[in-house]
């Protein structure tokens, strides 16, 4: 097990922290009256308001996953958390409409010169709730719905109740199900058939109180033909004690279309970060996962797709940094459901320090199905002697007609490498980072432009002080 | 109703491991063994009293369908000296190779290792448990320094009758330089097939000894065999050891390679022909404790039918065993659509200045590679069973020893012409 000794990484963003006025606050700790009154704030129907607590009994009844997972999970103190803060406003349009101390949050992370330039939409999720949110006219005018998850389930609930937990049902796992009691924020996606977007649409989450947990829920529905990018970020401020952040994003590509979901992953040292995400693919359909996990104390993140269409695609690309006092277990499932579809997973992971990384993967092919493949690829990197690297996959294959491979590979950077480098005058670290982006470089060119100019940044900082 | 209980005859309850009787009345017949023996069989018999009797998820037992192995089919021991027989041993001085109830009375010390080396722990606690308490007998085999032989010792493992379980309890240790060639033969019972074996196995080997173990199991098909084996290879020590398993209904094969010494080296190799719903469940890993060291793991299945197979291997690296090279391989050959392949290639590496790897494939056979055959003339069927034996001959490759490697390459053979 790790224990977050550091939590002082150099970091230039992130590290600061306002104070924030929380209009609606549930208080600390998890029982039925914090799930009613959350669902209470939000003007919810009855049948949400079942859902939630339907979903705190399975997460009560449920254990920890302690069993395959790491003991870490034991140090999540439950009763001291924050389920539910909320400036108790609703989503922006305009960006004047935002509060000045948001505002000056989001100065901070440079974030609104950025997007307004590049990006077609922008939801800003400040803490709970969607503290900002801009679509481009034509957008709109295309029919394409892009608003949090609350006003999703308000104004579009033909859409969101036929999706909304079909893809992970609340009893998924432990996090899942509290998520479900106590999930607020995340966005609400609907993109209409046939309609292409050039440009991806965009949310950033932030993190803002001591012991709070995020509990986001993102729906993403690509109808038939259609093609959508989703990016979300995060980064967060440093906290004295550990927070958590249980998220379950599902994804349903209908037939045809196209979705990709982008994240990279910052949040401080001390965040637990447990997440849920999978997809579902009908025909012909295509789901990339691109993933990129550099903060948090402890990842738990396996995105899937559950390829139920013929020649459905399901992808996971993964990066992984796992730093002094982290934790990255994070892997991808596939699960065939139909003749001739196919995955590929590729999975990196450097760690760094004492850092851990894990890959656990899951693929299963039935009998009944013909011409299913899939192809997994872990690399991993370790860079100082303390650290450590593991790889856990699990594949079930059934019957003579699909084929499956996997293969993974564990190595250091050479010293040949670090001394061709040094020779050409350069440092040691540099070297190194050199070495490291290497390594990741073509897994990051996978990444939207102004991502992969961001994560090359992270990495190098990262690789500040690990050597020598 | 009553009468029926009245006039019943008086009988002994049924044999069952639930009951304190059944390990009371086995020891109660064997009070003439050494004191420490009786001791270790009584602390056996208390752990297994004290497992839980229901883990509902055990990580080490995912994918199997547990109650296949489970203890309520078996009604009895089975004759000791029925199901252990030594078919060759060794001529060679300083090369002894006996039978564990031959040597309790006289030379009880050159069995004093086996409480001490524990089994693989890979998940089959239970039959290990029993196997300490229960064992009358198994082979020991014990090479002293720099003796060598170059004709293999041979062993025969026979499966009991229907319903009676057998209890090994084996031993080798090869002090430095030593070297010697094992053939391990499991045969079915001829009349009346359907017993079970417990078999553990405990390797020691000194600096730069050599063992070389080639195992070939032709139980029948409704007899269950659980395997387990522990080896503990010291500094410059070289293990080489290639199973084939064509028979058991249900197998559990658990290893383990601890490479303990600088510079030691582990090769294992397996094939498993599955028919008819044959399962085979097989959990491995490989421990690297010490730098410098190599181990080479590769095991190939060929599924026919309904047969079912489980891989599980582990490579774990410790910190200080930098300079490691190892290397775990599991592929599968699905013939015919009720086959089923489940892999979970595992690495645990905490040293940095290593290079490992794994791999897993599962699939069938190209059709093009049939197509190939097909069109120089060759049936369907035979070109079928010749890509399936060139499949498996691969790990037999990896056998050290010419003779055992050809006459391992002729039982794999024979077993396609069935």
């Amino acid at each position: 097990m790790i224990s977050p000794s550091q939590l002082d990484v150099d970091r230039d963003k992130g590290d600061f922290h306002y104070d924030t006025d929380y209009a609606f606050d549930a208080g600390i700790g998890l029982s039925e009256d914090v799930v009613r009154y959350i669902s209470e704030v939000k003007k919810e129907d009855p049948w949400m308001l079942d859902f939630r607590l339907k979903a705190l009994s399975t997460f009560e009844k449920k254990p920890m996953p302690t069993h395959w997972a790491t003991d870490d999970l034991k140090n999540i103190n439950f009763d001291v958390i924050r389920y539910y803060l909320s400036k108790g406003q609703q989503p922006s349009r305009t960006w004047d409409e935002v509060p000045d101390d948001i505002k000056n949050t989001f100065e901070r992370l440079g974030i609104p010169e950025q997007e307004r330039k590049f990006l077609a939409g922008v939801e800003a999720q400040f803490d709970s709730e969607a503290a900002y949110s801009n679509m481009k006219e034509d957008l709109a005018k295309e029919g394409v719905i892009f608003v949090g998850s609350t006003e999703g389930l308000k104004e579009h609930p033909e859409i969101f109740r036929k999706w909304f937990g079909k893809v992970i049902p609340t009893s998924d796992n432990k996090f899942s199900a509290l998520n479900s009691a106590v999930f607020s924020g995340g966005s609400f996606i609907y993109i209409p058939p046939g309609v292409k977007l050039a440009q991806p649409l965009q949310a950033y989450f932030r993190i803002n109180a001591e012991n709070f947990g995020q509990f986001e829920r993102t729906l993403i529905i690509a109808d038939e033909g259609s093609e959508v990018m989703y990016m979300e970020g995060c980064t967060a401020p440093k906290f004295e004690t550990s927070t958590l952040h249980s998220a379950v994003v599902e994804l349903v590509a209908l037939k045809g279309a196209k979705i990709q979901y982008v994240t990279v992953q910052n949040w401080s040292n001390n965040v637990f970060n447990l997440v849920t995400k999978r997809a579902i693919a009908e025909e012909e359909a295509e789901v990339r996962w691109i993933d990129c996990n550099i903060g948090s104390r402890l990842t738990m993140k396996y995105p899937g797709v559950i390829l139920k269409g013929r020649k459905a695609r399901g992808e996971v690309v993964s990066i992984a940094l796992a730093n002094d006092g982290q934790h990255q277990d994070t892997g991808a499932k596939m699960v065939h459901a139909a003749d001739e579809t196919t995955s590929n997973v590729v999975s990196k992971s450097i760690s760094i320090g004492d850092g851990r990384s894990s890959y656990r993967g899951l693929v299963q092919m039935p009998g009944h199905l013909k011409g299913c493949k899939n192809n997994t690829e872990c690399d991993a990197l370790l860079i100082n002697n303390k650290s450590q690297t593991d790889t856990y996959p699990a594949i079930t294959v059934q019957g003579d007609a699909n084929s499956v491979q996997h293969e993974a590979s564990v190595s250091k950077v050479s010293a040949e490498q670090i001394f061709y480098m040094k020779q050409r005058g350069l440092g040691e670290a540099e070297a190194m980072s050199l070495c490291v982006n290497g390594f990741v470089n073509d897994l990051i060119r996978e990444f939207p432009m102004e991502y992969s100019v961001e994560l090359k940044r992270l990495i190098d900082l990262e690789m500040e002080g690990s050597v020598g | 109703m009553s009468q029926e209980i009245l006039t019943s005859p008086v009988s002994m309850p049924p044999f069952s491991f639930d009951q304190p009787q059944t390990f009371e009345l086995f020891a109660e017949g064997r009070s003439w063994e050494p004191g420490w023996l009786a001791d270790y069989r009584k602390e056996c018999w208390e752990q297994f009293s004290n497992l839980p009797k229901r883990v509902l998820k055990d990580e080490r037992w995912r994918f199997s369908p547990r109650a296949r192995f489970g203890l309520t089919k078996i009604d009895g021991l089975a004759n000791a000296k029925e199901s252990l027989l030594i078919e060759s041993a060794s001529t060679v001085d300083g090369i002894s190779f006996d039978l564990l109830d031959r040597l309790i009375l006289d030379q009880a010390h050159s069995i004093s290792l086996l409480p001490k080396i524990s089994g693989p722990n890979l998940g089959a606690d239970d039959y290990s448990l029993l196997t300490g308490a229960f064992a009358e007998t198994g082979f020991i085999l014990r090479a002293q320094a720099s003796a060598r032989s170059d004709d293999p010792v041979i062993i025969e493992h026979r499966e009991p009758e229907a319903g009676k379980i057998a209890f090994h309890h084996n031993l080798i240790e090869l002090e430095a330089h030593a070297e010697v060639t094992l053939i391990e033969k499991f045969t079915a019972h001829p009349r009346n097939p359907g017993g079970h074996i417990s078999n553990l196995l405990k390797v020691r080997l000194g600096e730069g000894a050599r063992l070389n173990r080639v195992v070939l199991q032709e139980c029948s098909q409704s007899s269950s065999l659980v395997q387990m084996e522990n080896f503990i290879v010291g500094k410059n020590a070289n293990l080489n050891t290639v199973s084939l398993h064509l028979g058991s209904g249900q197998s559990r094969i658990e290893s383990k390679g601890v490479l303990q010494g600088e510079g030691a080296n582990f090769d294992y190799g397996s094939v498993y022909l599955g028919r008819n719903d044959q399962l085979f469940d097989q959990r491995t890993i490989q421990v690297h404790e010490a730098p410098h060291c190599t181990s080479n793991l590769l095991c190939k299945n060929v599924l026919c039918n309904q047969s079912k197979s489980i891989f599980s291997g582990l490579i774990k690296v410790e910190e200080k065993a930098q300079h490691t090279d190892a290397y775990q391989t599991n592929r599968n050959l699905l013939l015919g659509s009720e086959g089923k392949a489940d892999s979970l290639p595992g690495l645990e590496i905490l040293a940095n200045e290593v290079k490992c790897s794994h791999g897993a494939t599962t699939s069938r056979i190209d059709p093009q590679d049939l197509f190939y055959l097909q069109s120089r003339g060759i049936t369907s069927e035979k070109s079928e069973k010749l890509i399936a034996l060139g499949f498996l001959n691969e790990p037999l490759m990896g056998i050290n020893d010419k003779n055992s490697r050809e006459w391992a390459m002729q039982c794999l053979e024979s077993s396609f012409a069935s």
